[in-house]
């Protein structure tokens, strides 16, 4: 029987199979988020699936809590309670 | 999550309770979502009921529209009716006010008018009395004198009438006289004929013997003459045989005048006693009533037969003369007859009619 990935496993996967990085390797020094303010600031604040993936390295590879991460996910879960109070909002008002 | 040393354990402690909620969350979605399928049936059910309950509400919405639709037809068609009768009704009662109003100015004009018949009754029976009494007394003044030229006329005609009847009645006596005079004359003449038919028959009965008696005589002259007319025959031709013999060797081819010149008187007397015997068998009468006619013993027999036919003649001719007189008679007769009847009924005509005036 052939077992199904989805798509993070395979990225996993990919990362622990694949070549490292070097952003990776600023990820493990702690020096990656400098570099991207530095280096790649447009690309960083601009593209989203880069920033993710920058997210996602500095999540494996960071031994601090790093506030952006913090903020990001914050963010989503104001964004998706707001989203889910808006849309039970109807269901609120409906008297029993 | 726990591993990740990129969140501060506030954080991670925030997205737990979170995630406990959502677990909560998810709980209580599951159920709404199973109430919402069962909430999904039965609505699915409740459509199905309501779209089986608007069918049906639609049928029925049709029927009771059919029905309404009929019930306002009828309505209307009583309505209608109704208000025929009632134009009618209110015709009625128009008609009625008028018949009413008609009436009693019939009853007013009624009045007038029989106040005016019996007026003019009163005066018309007046004045028809009058009229009737001045016409009663002319007509009998005038039926006395129509009676009166009646009277005079009928006594004319029935003396005039009895006078006829008088003289029919003589021509009538005189008719049956007369008729009684011929058939008597008849009765005698017939009496004559039948006494004349009795001797006629009783001479045919005397003829016929004579004729009888007068053929065996006939025949019996008759075989004697032929015998002897046979005999000189005989001798005639032994006399022609013997004078051929001595005169015929000598000169066969002379002439046969030759020869009878030589004849003497005795022979040529033979021959034409022996002619005059044949002419007297074959010609002559030529049948033998002529003969016996002709002949002196018969003659007062024909002249019996000529008489007799004589007198036939005369009694057929007197008979025809009798018939004509008698159906001359029974004309007349009838004549009469017709007159006495003709007669009668104008009499019994003329009698009825005075009877009847």
């Amino acid at each position: 029987m052939k077992q199904k990935f989805n798509e993070q496993q395979i990225n996993r996967l990919l990362q622990t199979v694949g070549p490292k990085t070097h952003f990776e390797d600023f990820a493990e020094d702690g020096h990656l988020l400098e570099y991207l303010n530095e280096f790649l600031f447009e690309r960083y604040t601009n593209e989203e699936p880069f920033r993710l993936e920058m997210f996602e390295i500095l999540q494996r590879h960071t031994k601090v809590p790093i506030p952006e991460i913090e903020e990001y996910y914050l963010k989503f879960l104001s964004s998706t309670l707001n989203f889910f109070l808006e849309s039970t909002a109807k269901w609120k008002t409906i008297e029993p | 999550m726990e591993n990740n040393r990129a969140l501060s354990p506030e954080v991670k402690s925030l997205f737990e309770s979170v995630k406990g909620q959502v677990k909560e969350y998810n709980n209580s979605f599951e159920i709404l979502t199973r109430e919402m399928k069962n909430l999904e049936r039965q609505r699915v059910s409740v459509v199905d009921a309501m779209a089986l309950l608007t069918t049906r509400v639609e049928e029925k919405i049709q029927n009771l529209q059919e029905i309404h639709d009929s019930a306002i037809k009828e309505l209307d068609e009583t309505t209608e009716k109704a208000e025929n009768l009632r134009g009618e009704l209110l015709e009625v009662q128009r008609v009625r006010i008028q018949l009413q109003e008609q009436s009693e100015s019939i009853t007013k004009y009624i009045l007038e008018l029989q106040g005016a018949i019996n007026e003019f009754r009163y005066k018309s029976d007046k004045e028809l009395a009058q009229t009737i009494a001045m016409i009663e007394q002319k007509v009998e003044d005038e039926l006395e004198k129509e009676s009166q030229k009646i009277e005079v006329r009928l006594s004319m005609k029935v003396k005039q009438l009895e006078t006829k009847v008088q003289t029919n009645e003589q021509r009538l006596m005189h008719l049956n006289e007369n008729t009684k005079k011929d058939f008597r004359v008849m009765s005698n003449e017939v009496e004559g004929v039948k006494s004349d038919s009795s001797r006629l028959s009783q001479i045919t009965d005397e003829l016929n013997n004579a004729i009888l008696l007068q053929n065996d005589e006939l025949e019996t002259s008759f075989s004697q003459r032929y015998k002897q007319l046979e005999r000189h025959i005989l001798t005639v031709i032994d006399k022609v045989e013997e004078i051929e013999s001595s005169g015929g060797g000598g000169g066969g081819g002379g002439k046969p005048k030759d020869d009878f010149d030589d004849w003497g008187e005795s022979d040529i007397g033979s021959v034409s006693s022996i002619a005059d015997k044949l002419k007297g068998l074959g010609g002559g009468g030529g049948s033998t009533t002529k003969s016996l006619a002709s002949s002196g013993d018969n003659s007062a027999l024909a002249k019996d037969v000529k008489s007799i036919a004589q007198k036939l003649d005369k009694l057929i001719a007197e008979s025809e003369t009798i018939v004509e007189k008698a159906t001359f008679t029974e004309k007349k007769g009838n004549l009469a007859l017709y007159i006495a009847g003709g007669s009668l009924v104008g009499m019994i005509i003329l009698f009825i009619i005075i009877l009847s005036k």
